[in-house]
């Protein structure tokens, strides 16, 4: 009877011993079918020390929604400050504090289009986003508190008080309807007046509104203009030197760079223990958990992509401006993993809407200074250099371009005026009639030296952009 | 046989001296008496300054206009030590001259002397069809502003309102 008893403890402990044995070996050599990992989802649950995954806790960002341009207004001289001007940095602590201000305050007076032109040529400070944001949205960034009648916002001026120097005044133009709301708010920023005053240069890029040239009215006078030109278009008459630049794949060798690689998968949520990983042909890697993968292209391409829309990386589950925030904090924090150039920044390129859902798509673009760099969709299958898709508060699909784009030391293109450029894109066409909404440099791909030079782009009123390829200087 | 041959030979000499103008273009001149005016009215619309007579505080002026395409526009200064308008050039030398492309815009930025500036605008198509439009431009020097600016200011109003 003891015998027969000790035999079946002998047995109970064997059965056991080789079921811990065979999960052992399951889990340290990942013996489950390609694409099935259950035994790995068993194991977080169970063993792992890790907490579960949380909503992606986020800062409030600000460099991704900071202006593409600010210019500094005097007396209908125009000098341009983009990001990597020096005042730009400065000129922007100064603003928030002002927006906040702002913000707290209501009593907007609705003014007409003549007083915004006249600000714009005399002693002023504009402020110009790429994109439109939703009000609450914009100033939510500033303030908790906020009593605005204004939609959205895309522009706004600030000027100083010639006889009162702590009281200064705000335009804002709504970028829904074109209404122009004032505001008159008590503050003194000496460093913006002096600034504006200082601007009055003689600047080798000579820039005018459209406005200024009487370029955004269709007169009928004895000569038929074919081209108007929306009145806040910047039209740069002069020629302009721009830098070529380089790009640099980050993921040349991702294969061997666990450190980037274990950082974007614990950004993405993944336990970097476990995770079943293998190496294409291509020296691309790919990272499979049960319900996403993670592709590192070596061509320079992270991919992430949920199988399942209920499965993604979790964002902030408050409101959908939370939501968004969490969003763009998501790109900046991925972003900001990659050895990106010094030169070079990320914007976001669409507008942030009151979105009814947490579901919606960001797209954001690399710029180098104001120069965006266009991504070409033939190489990428992709617009933008970061797509995201957000469903139901969850990150479903990641895309991002990742080379780091710098700039080339003593090799410039000289682009001529922005006058030329629409003569040439005019001629190019059946010279029918063209509203413009926008003329711009931006970075093209030249296939011939392989690197990145700036062209003039034009976009009319129906969203078509026209490119002016320009001439390398000899 | 001979008279035959001089008519040919003065036929084709006409041709090609009609000819020549157009093939190397019409050269501007380098200066234009004060009662210069024009053959047509239809070759440009200045936009900029708005009116005839203006007046700014800015030493760049910018003179914008639309033009027919292939026009060509050529700015003149009125010199009152000889009279006539001269042609205005860059900081190169190069002359004001520009022709004007497929958009039909145009243009040019010029730097003021103090007091009442004489622009003409000369649009040219053809050696006989031009249009010419005159401009009365006056810089209001520094001095002058900042003593109106005191002055406004004394008085609790600015400039800026005045001119808002």
């Amino acid at each position: 009877m003891k015998i027969e008893r000790l035999k079946s403890i002998l047995l109970v402990l064997l059965v056991i011993s080789s079921i811990v044995l065979t999960i052992n070996k399951w889990f340290n050599e990942k013996l489950w079918p390609e694409g099935y990992n259950f035994f790995s989802n068993v194991k977080n649950h169970i063993f792992s020390d890790t907490k579960e995954k949380s909503d992606f806790d986020y800062e409030i960002t600000e460099d991704i929604l900071n202006p593409s341009k600010i210019i500094l207004n005097n007396s209908g001289s125009h000098v341009l400050h983009s990001r990597n001007s020096d005042k730009y940095s400065s000129l922007m602590e100064e603003i928030k504090t002002l927006l906040a201000n702002v913000a707290k305050s209501d009593g907007f007076d609705a003014v007409d289009e003549s007083e915004w032109n006249n600000i714009l040529k005399s002693k002023s400070c504009y402020f110009a986003y790429p994109v439109s944001f939703d009000a609450d949205f914009f100033f939510s960034n500033f303030t908790d508190e906020y009593k605005l009648q204004i939609n959205a916002v895309k522009e706004f001026v600030v000027c100083g008080d010639l006889r009162i120097p702590s009281v200064m005044y705000i335009y804002i133009k709504d970028a829904v309807d074109g209404v122009i709301y004032k505001k008159r708010v008590n503050f003194e920023s000496q460093y913006i007046l002096e600034e504006i005053d200082a601007s009055y240069t003689n600047s080798d890029e000579i820039t005018y509104f459209s406005f200024e040239l009487n370029f955004d009215t269709e007169d009928e006078q004895a000569v038929e203009n074919a081209i108007v030109i929306d009145p806040d278009v910047l039209i740069n008459i002069s020629e302009k030197k721009v830098p070529v630049i380089s790009e640099a794949n980050l993921f040349d060798n991702i294969a061997k760079n666990s450190d980037l690689y274990n950082s974007v998968l614990s950004l993405f949520g993944y336990n970097t223990s476990t995770i079943r990983k293998y190496i294409e042909k291509d020296n691309s890697i790919v990272f499979v958990e049960n319900y996403g993968t993670i592709k590192f292209h070596s061509s320079g391409v992270l991919d992430y992509k949920s199988i399942d829309s209920t499965k993604g990386v979790s964002l902030s589950q408050g409101s959908v401006f939370d939501c968004v925030n969490s969003c763009i904090a998501m790109v900046e924090s991925v972003t900001s993993l990659m050895d990106f150039g010094a030169d070079m920044h990320c914007k976001i390129s669409c507008d942030i809407k009151d979105f009814s859902s947490n579901s919606f798509k960001l797209v954001f673009d690399y710029y180098i200074d104001d120069n965006m760099i266009i991504v070409p969709y033939e190489q990428y299958n992709a617009n933008h250099a970061v797509e995201v898709e957000v469903s139901s508060g969850k990150i479903v699909s990641y895309r991002q371009i990742c080379k780091s784009y710098e700039i080339v030391a003593n090799e410039y293109i000289t682009c001529s005026s922005a006058i030329d450029a629409i003569d040439k894109v005019q001629a190019m066409g059946n010279d029918s009639f063209v509203r413009v909404s926008d003329i711009f440099t931006a970075y093209t791909f030249d296939t011939a030296s392989k690197k990145w030079v700036p062209s003039w782009h034009i976009e009319d009123s129906n969203g078509e952009i026209s490119t002016v390829v320009t001439k390398r200087e000899e | 046989m001979l008279k035959k041959f001089r008519i040919f030979t003065a036929a084709v000499l006409i041709l090609a001296l009609s000819v020549v103008p157009t093939l190397v273009g019409f050269a501007s001149a380098n200066s234009l008496p004060s009662y210069y005016s024009g053959t047509v009215d239809y070759l440009i619309d200045i936009r900029n300054p708005e009116t005839i007579v203006s007046t700014t505080t800015n030493r760049n002026c910018v003179i914008s206009a639309v033009a027919v395409k292939g026009t060509k526009v050529t700015l003149y200064a009125y010199n009152s030590a000889t009279g006539a308008y001269e042609i205005l050039r860059n900081a190169y030398g190069e002359k004001l001259e520009t022709y004007v492309g497929s958009s039909g815009l145009y243009v040019q930025q010029i730097t003021l002397k103090d007091g009442l500036n004489s622009i003409m605008v000369v649009a040219n198509s053809s050696s006989v069809t031009y249009e010419v439009v005159k401009l009365e431009i006056s810089l209001l020097n520094q001095g002058y502003m900042n003593n109106v600016n005191a002055k406004f200011r004394s008085n609790g109003i600015g400039v800026k309102d005045v001119f808002r």
